[in-house]
């Protein structure tokens, strides 16, 4: 450990020395240096999780910080993530943490050379292609995930042509040999992926697109660690502003082939993804369409669009079917009212819960959102039936902000959500009302309660969180935040600003420097 | 908080204020701003270096799932009509993943925005700017191709200010 940070040190400072010394030559004229420095402070104290949804039960505290650098150089650039942490109960698993325990470690960095039609990087880097059905490799702040594949990606790109090859390894997972052993040895899994993409802009507003990825995924079978081969393409269609501006087309046609080799039975089914889009614009309305057809797409990087409301992730692998999204805009009153429909099926596979069965589900909701010269107003209503499988979901949001004497704002947010799964019932209600007293200050309260019945007989039981939260901003260029209190997961809006957050409940502390 | 490695939090502190104290000085104390080259959502390129020094520029970072966003872009979208014709330019750079892609230009549609929309799939250029990924995130750039103001999050009234760190740069620039 001290080995690691004693050579991070040396390497940091020696690196801080030449710098000095290149001063005098000007070398800093053409010099970028930005950069974040951010320290959390968790102080987690689960004390009524649901049932069945995390593994990690017991209190723990964590600190973290991180010094994220990015100096360009002319035509260079580089970036460097160093990261500290620290977990008090020793035991505690993360998915970000390359141990359980890690210390000051570097966690993410590459350097790179950008030519005026080309740029070659090696080291982390994040890659999607397409519309993320090939290739979806993103930080996940959901799952508390930060992939990269870390190896080397050269794109050239021009005003006609574009074209990109890459390839390296991704640390995906870390498992535990034995669930019971406290020490918490860990083996890595590392998935080994090539691929690149080739566009050519054929007229103009219309391009066409290939994609490709090949590699080995790893997975834990037995104890032991089994790499399954596996390739994937896709042929694309991109045409915006037809009509003179008034229809925008995509269209994407994918395959996924397994390798058959596959030891231990893990022999998957070959897979298909169709995806399409159109959009016409006509004056103050707005119509889309979308079609999806995925047919075994279970894939590890593929995370192709959900065609559903866009804060609803919906099954993804294997579902077929489409919607009509249509927004009118009332320009006199400053209004705006939109309405989606939609029809989709599971062709068939089993879903999440082994059911197997053809499986219709039809989802509708509408919205109106309104601006008035001191108060805006954004309320929702959607509805989703599982037809085949008695399965009901409905959601209502409001969203209420009222802002006064220039600078002072108070936002007033609800949700209500209603899910019946076979007789299982959930009731979540979200609350937060944030109080903004200046550029510098913001004050939010949060409120959630989920509560479960069933027509089973088995006892109702409710879950809640509250929390408070206190944003300062003294200079534009720090920002510290405290917490206290529990939050479920999800995406959490305050101060002004959304993230992404996991379920907690204890204090959370930040500071965030950028410089 | 017995146990934790505070000596080694305080060390990168330390290093990260070394960083910030020796090399910010040396770079004439202003912040450059990392350049990039983004396609545009039309399928054009963009490189921020040939407006750097020749325009005031306005980079807002946005999604179409972040309200606050969609409370802000329109204040923004009026600094731009008043003022595109005096050397202002606005990008409002959308961070929306593939997969939320095809709801990008109906929201612009939805909102009437006329400024250009440049598209972040892999969130590269926001981590430049703002590693946290957070939305609305705003940088002003002067009228000498510096950063002058980076706004993290909207709160009501950061138009104003906005509005005039940007008539004070183009003032700068109309002197050059």
């Amino acid at each position: 450990m001290m080995d690691n940070l004693g050579r991070s040190l040396v390497l940091v400072f020696t690196g801080l020395i030449t710098f000095s010394g290149l001063a005098g030559a000007g070398f800093y004229d053409e010099m970028t240096l930005t950069g974040t420095f951010e320290s959390t402070y968790w102080d987690h104290d689960p004390d009524d999780w649901e049932q069945g949804m995390d593994i990690y039960e017991g209190p723990y505290s964590s600190f973290e910080n991180q010094l994220m650098i990015h100096a360009g150089w002319r035509n260079w650039f580089g970036e460097l993530r160093l990261r500290n942490m620290k977990y008090d109960d020793g035991i505690h698993y993360d998915y970000r943490s390359r141990e359980p325990e890690a210390d000051f470690e570097v966690f993410k960095f590459k350097l790179g050379y950008r030519g005026e039609l080309f740029e070659v990087t090696g080291g982390d880097f994040y890659q999607s292609l397409g519309r993320g059905i090939v290739l979806y490799v993103q930080e996940d702040k959901d799952l508390n995930l930060d992939r990269t594949i870390r190896g080397g990606n050269v794109r050239f790109s021009s005003d006609r042509f574009d074209f990109q090859a890459f390839g390296g390894e991704i640390e995906w997972y870390k498992f535990l040999d034995n669930a019971a052993d406290l020490t918490y040895k860990q083996r890595e899994i590392k998935d080994e992926l090539i691929g690149g993409m080739a566009s050519v802009r054929v007229s103009d507003g219309i391009r066409l697109g290939l994609n490709y990825v090949t590699g080995t995924l790893y997975e834990f079978i037995r104890n032991e660690s089994v790499g399954e081969d596996f390739q994937t393409g896709s042929v694309n269609v991109e045409a915006t502003s037809l009509a003179d501006g008034l229809i925008d087309v995509y269209a994407e046609y994918a395959k996924l082939y397994w390798d058959s080799d596959a030891p231990y039975g893990t022999e998957t089914e070959d897979g298909e993804a169709i995806y399409g889009s159109l959009t016409s614009y006509l004056g103050d309305f707005t119509v889309q369409l979308e079609y999806k057809d995925y047919d075994y797409w279970t894939y590890r990087y593929g995370r192709p669009p959900t065609a559903d409301r866009e804060d609803e992730v919906n099954e993804l692998d294997d579902t077929k079917g489409g919607r009509i999204k249509l927004d009118y805009f009332i320009g006199a009153t400053d209004t705006l009212v939109y309405v989606s429909y939609s029809q989709f099926n599971n062709q068939g596979h089993p879903d999440y819960l082994g059911r197997v069965q053809r499986n219709e589900n039809t989802h509708y909701y509408l919205g109106i959102e309104q601006n008035w010269s001191h108060l805006y107003a954004h309320v929702t209503y959607g509805f989703k039936e599982y037809e085949e499988i008695d399965e009901t979901h409905r959601r209502a949001t409001a969203d209420l902000v009222f802002t006064f004497m220039d600078r002072h704002s108070l936002n007033l947010y609800g949700e209500y959500k209603y899910t019946e799964i076979s007789g299982f019932k959930k009731d979540e209600y979200k609350t937060y009302l944030t109080y903004s007293l200046s550029p510098y200050v913001a004050v939010t309260g949060h409120y959630n309660r989920h509560e479960f019945d069933s027509d089973s007989g088995t006892p109702s039981s409710m879950d809640d969180w509250w929390a408070g939260e206190v944003t300062v901003t003294p200079i534009d260029t720090l920002t510290i935040n405290v917490l206290y209190g529990g939050l479920p997961t999800g995406l959490l809006c305050s101060g002004g600003q959304c993230r992404i957050v996991p379920e907690f409940e204890g204090v959370q502390a930040s500071l965030t420097y950028r410089f | 908080m017995t146990g934790w490695n505070w000596k080694q939090s305080l060390i990168l502190l330390g290093v990260a204020m070394a960083v910030i104290t020796v090399m910010i000085p040396n770079m004439d104390a202003g912040k450059k701003p990392i350049v990039f080259e983004l396609k545009t959502v039309d399928g054009d390129t963009y490189r921020l270096e040939d407006d750097l020094g020749k325009n005031v520029i306005i980079l807002d970072f946005w999604a179409t799932w972040c309200k606050p966003c969609l409370r802000e872009l329109p204040h923004i979208n009026k600094i731009y009509e008043d003022y595109k014709d005096k050397n202002l330019k606005v990008f409002a750079i959308s961070i929306d993943t593939p997969a939320s892609k095809s709801q990008i230009k109906p929201t612009i549609n939805r909102y009437n925005f006329s400024f250009p929309i440049l598209l972040d799939p892999d969130n590269t250029v926001i981590r430049n700017y703002s590693p946290a990924r957070n939305v609305p995130y705003l940088v002003v750039i002067g009228a000498d191709g510096e950063i002058v103001r980076e706004f993290s999050g909207y709160k009501p009234g950061d138009e104003k200010l906005v509005e005039s760190i940007v008539k004070e740069e183009l003032t700068k620039l109309s002197a050059e």
